[in-house]
C-alpha cells in the first residue's frame, strides 16, 4: 500500500509539468495514463491545464511582415486544393518501379526498424499505431509506415537519409485520379524517424514522398523516394 | 467559451473561403508570430512557424473547439507547440534562460495600448512569486522539461517540479478571483 501511495505521489507530481508541455517523453504515457484512472488527479490536470493554457495569451504582439498573408495562402491553394497541372500528375504514376526490387531489404530494414524503435521511441503511442497497423511505404533503401493517429497521421520512417542542402521530403497523399494533396515538409534527424502530420491519411488510398526545395512545393516534382503504390 | 466572431470566422474556413483565412491573420497573426518568437532564437524560423500555424488551420479548421477556448488561444497554442517542437530538434533554436527571462521582466512592465487579455495576464503573472514564474517562464516559453530547468536554475528535481506546481497552482488563483470580480 506504501508503495502504491509512493507511486501515485511520484505521478501526480508530474502533472504540473505534464500541463506546461515540459514533461520527458518517456515519462508522458505513464502520467498520461495514470490521469485516467485516478480522479483526484484529473482534478488537479483539468486545473493546471486552464492555467498553462492562459499563458498563451501573455505575449505582445509584433508586426506581421508585409505578404504574410499572402505567403499563407500561396502555401494553402498549393496544399488543400491541388495542382491542376495533368503533366506533373503523371510523375506519380510512375512510382512504383522504384520500389520493386528492394523488397528483401525493406522487409529487413522494417524488422529492425520495430525492434529499435519500440526500444527509441517507447513514450509514442502513435508510432507505435502507424508500425503495427499502418500502410507500408517502399523505397529503394528505405521503408515507412503510414497511419491515422488521432486528429493527424504519423509517418515512421526507416533508411532514408537527411535531406540535401536546400532541400526537404514532401509527404503527398494519393485519392483516384485527384491531384496529389501535401501532407507537409519534413527533414529525416534520427534513423528511424517519426514524423507528425496535421492531415489525415484517412480516405487516401496512397502516398508518397519526394524530395523538394526545402519550402516544399504546391505540387511533387521531385524524385520519389517512397510510395505504397 | 469562443465569440460568434470566432465561429464565423471557422464556418468560413470550412467553406474554404480565403477572405475568412486573411480576416483570421488580420486578427491574430501578430501574437501568432509573437509567440514564436518568444519562443525562437530565430526571427526567419519564427515566420516559418506561424505560417505553418495557420496553415493547419486552414488545412484543418475542424481542429478548433470552441468549447475548449478562444480561437486566439488556439492558434498561440498551435504556434508555442510547433516552435517547441523545433527548439528540441534544433539546439540552435533554444533562446538563452537570461533571454527568456528577460522577456518576463519586459512583460510585466505596465501595459501598453490595447490587448485587454494580454494584460490581465500579464498582471496574473506579476503575482506568482518570482522563482515560480522563472520556472513556469523556462518550461512553458522556452521549452525546457522540469529536469532542464532544475539543472539551469541549479535546484533539485523535487524542487522544480513544486515550483512549476505551486505556480500553476497560484496562477489559477489570481485567474478565479479576478473572475470573481467580474462578476
Amino acid at each position: 500500500m506504501i508503495a502504491m501511495n509512493d507511486e501515485h505521489d511520484r505521478l501526480r507530481s508530474l502533472i504540473a509539468p505534464y500541463a506546461l508541455g515540459a514533461l520527458p517523453e518517456d515519462e508522458i504515457r505513464f502520467v498520461r495514463a495514470h490521469i485516467l484512472e485516478c480522479e483526484d488527479c484529473m482534478a488537479d490536470a483539468d486545473a493546471y491545464f486552464e492555467a498553462a493554457t492562459s499563458l498563451s495569451t501573455a505575449v505582445e504582439e509584433v508586426p506581421v511582415p508585409a505578404g504574410f498573408a499572402d505567403r499563407v495562402l500561396d502555401l494553402a491553394r498549393g496544399s488543400a486544393q491541388g495542382p491542376a497541372s495533368a503533366p506533373r500528375r503523371r510523375t506519380w504514376r510512375s512510382v512504383p518501379a522504384l520500389a520493386i526490387g528492394a523488397l528483401a531489404v525493406t522487409a529487413l530494414l522494417l524488422a529492425g526498424m520495430v525492434i529499435d524503435t519500440r526500444r527509441a521511441l517507447d513514450r509514442s503511442e502513435n508510432a507505435f499505431a502507424a508500425i503495427l497497423i499502418g500502410e507500408e511505404l517502399r523505397g529503394e533503401d528505405a521503408v515507412g509506415r503510414l497511419a491515422s493517429t488521432g486528429e493527424g497521421s504519423t509517418l515512421v520512417i526507416a533508411g532514408l537519409p537527411e535531406a540535401a542542402e536546400g532541400r526537404s521530403y514532401q509527404l503527398w497523399f494519393l485519392r483516384g485520379d485527384d491531384a496529389p494533396v501535401s501532407a507537409g515538409v519534413f527533414d529525416v534527424s534520427a534513423d528511424p524517424t517519426v514524423i507528425d502530420i496535421d492531415l489525415r491519411f484517412e480516405g487516401y488510398s496512397g502516398a508518397a514522398v519526394s524530395i523538394e526545395p526545402e519550402d516544399g512545393s504546391t505540387e511533387p516534382t521531385g524524385a520519389i523516394v517512397l510510395s505504397n503504390a | 467559451m469562443s465569440s460568434s466572431v470566432d465561429l464565423d470566422l471557422v464556418e468560413g474556413l470550412l467553406a474554404r473561403d480565403e477572405d475568412r483565412l486573411r480576416e483570421v491573420i488580420a486578427l491574430y497573426g501578430g501574437v501568432v508570430l509573437g509567440m514564436a518568437r518568444r519562443v525562437l532564437a530565430e526571427g526567419g524560423m519564427a515566420e516559418e512557424v506561424a505560417q505553418d500555424t495557420f496553415l493547419a488551420l486552414w488545412r484543418r479548421p475542424g481542429a478548433f473547439n470552441p468549447e475548449r477556448g478562444t480561437l486566439k488561444s488556439f492558434l498561440v497554442t498551435v504556434a508555442r507547440n510547433k516552435a517547441i517542437d523545433l527548439v528540441r530538434k534544433q539546439e540552435s533554436l533554444r533562446r538563452t534562460k537570461d533571454q527568456l527571462l528577460a522577456d518576463l521582466r519586459t512583460s510585466v512592465q505596465p501595459p501598453g495600448a490595447g490587448l485587454e487579455n494580454t494584460e490581465e495576464l500579464k498582471g496574473s503573472l506579476k503575482q506568482i512569486p518570482a522563482q515560480q514564474r522563472e520556472a513556469i517562464v523556462l518550461a512553458y516559453f522556452g521549452g525546457r522539461t522540469y529536469r532542464e530547468v532544475a539543472e539551469e536554475l541549479g535546484i533539485p528535481e523535487g524542487t522544480a517540479k513544486t515550483r512549476l506546481r505551486d505556480g500553476l497552482r497560484r496562477l489559477k488563483e489570481v485567474m478565479t478571483s479576478g473572475d470573481d470580480r467580474d462578476e
